[in-house]
């Protein structure tokens, strides 16, 4: 029992070590707290307002015109053709070589297709260089699993590392567009050792209904040395590509 | 009542360097840490209507703290990769910097949940209940995650955490 509490206090100790020598950002609290929530007010005013707008609209069409209703998700194509579904299709015409990319600890492919989250990592040519693409999709509808992510867009980190980059708006269809940048970074403790990650550029667009659709082009991916060559696909291809409701298609592998 | 204003200002001046220290220990990278306190207490901010009583706020400050973080965790682009090795394992002439880094790079090896529970017990010094009402999660399970906490701590730190001891036992002789 005496041994018990010791390890407890240890344990306290410890932990108030691990505190030693840490540097936070220097901001004014109250101030960077009230700036986001600010934000945030503005963008739930903003999102109510356009809810409210576009269910006005919704319900005057639906009285026109009830039998030719159609949802994204039943107009969009099926490409059973197509392995990769949609990658393949919304990737750059001089993109090549789509393949599902082997990592150390494996390839990261999706889980079944009826589970909500879904995450692939590719690999592919351009430019005469490699280059990874993690693709992330969430949709509800398409099983169980789905995280709560309404509260998880509170806007970008007001203090960001020099590392990072981070900006986001709001789509006019109600959604939020993040886009946020990492140059090469080491995960191992001290931040200075390989394996290397990155430069990466991201972008996710959260939907109202919570799906989610994120997007990162890594340049390198656990690289003995740091890496500065820009990821092959740019912030405005990943837009465009992020933006297409192909993803949360029947055949979408995700 | 819903608190004023000016009383939440006053509650984030006080709390927001205590915050801090616990969701350091809770991500291990100062920005990130910034970020998540921030993103608490906008929260709390937003929610400030359904907050009865300021001394409330704590409670709901806090739980809304870990489950930000647990949700962290779960977003698809902070996939945590724990570090393939630790540095060399402390030795007892270990330095007090030294020795953060190494405790920094064993919580870093817990799951997110294991090191909320240890750090919501042995940081923050709650009991098993408030744990479990803290990450809603049952009472069991609090325990089982500190067990497993503990374990690997001892396993990671080994000499250290016995030299931490027995500075504890002497503190305490």
């Amino acid at each position: 029992m005496g041994d018990l509490m010791n390890e407890e206090s240890a344990v306290h100790g410890l932990l108030d070590r691990a505190l030693d020598q840490v540097e936070f950002p220097a901001v004014d609290p109250v101030a960077a707290v009230r700036a986001r929530a600010q934000t945030a007010r503005r963008r739930r005013r903003g999102r109510r307002a356009l809810s409210a707008a576009v269910g006005a609209v919704v319900l005057a069409g639906a009285v026109l015109a009830v039998p030719s209703l159609r949802s994204d998700r039943e107009s969009t194509p099926l490409r059973t053709d197509d392995r990769y579904y949609p990658v393949g299709t919304l990737l750059p015409a001089d993109v090549s070589g789509l393949r599902v990319a082997e990592l150390p600890g494996g390839p990261v492919e999706s889980g079944p297709p009826n589970k909500a989250v879904r995450g692939t990592t590719y690999t592919f040519d351009r430019k005469g260089r490699s280059g990874f693409l993690e693709v992330n999709t969430v949709d509800p509808a398409r099983g169980p699993g789905a995280p709560d992510l309404s509260e998880m867009f509170t806007g970008c980190p007001t203090a960001l590392p020099p590392s990072r980059t981070c900006w986001s708006s709001d789509r006019h269809d109600g959604s939020v567009l993040e886009v946020s940048t990492v140059t090469s970074s080491s995960r191992a403790p001290q931040g200075e050792a390989a394996p290397w990650f990155g430069p990466v550029v991201g972008v996710t667009i959260l939907y109202r209904d919570g799906r989610l659709v994120q997007l990162n082009a890594v340049t390198a991916l656990g690289s003995p040395a740091p890496v500065t060559d820009p990821p092959l696909l740019t912030e405005g291809e990943l837009i465009a590509m992020a933006g297409s409701q192909a993803w949360f298609g029947r055949d979408s592998v995700g | 009542m819903a608190p004023d204003p000016r009383e939440l200002d006053a509650y984030i001046a006080g709390r927001h360097h205590r915050l801090l220290r616990s969701a350091y220990l809770l991500c291990g990278d100062p920005h990130e840490a910034d970020d998540l306190v921030q993103s608490t207490l906008v929260k709390v901010i937003l929610a400030r209507r359904r907050i009865d009583r300021i001394d409330s706020l704590d409670a709901y400050t806090r739980r809304t703290l870990y489950s930000t973080f647990i949700s962290s965790r779960r977003r698809l682009w902070r996939r945590e990769q724990p570090y393939g090795e630790l540095p060399d394992r402390a030795g007892g002439a270990a330095g007090d910097i030294e020795l953060g880094v190494l405790v920094r790079a064993a919580l870093r090896q817990l799951p997110a949940r294991q090191r909320a529970v240890l750090v919501l017990r042995f940081w923050e010094d709650l009991g098993v209940a408030e744990t479990a009402q803290v990450l809603g999660i049952g009472q069991g399970t609090v325990k089982s995650h500190t067990a497993r906490a503990l374990a690997s701590l001892r396993s990671t730190l080994g000499d250290a955490l016995a030299d931490e001891m027995l500075d504890e036992m002497g503190a305490a002789a």
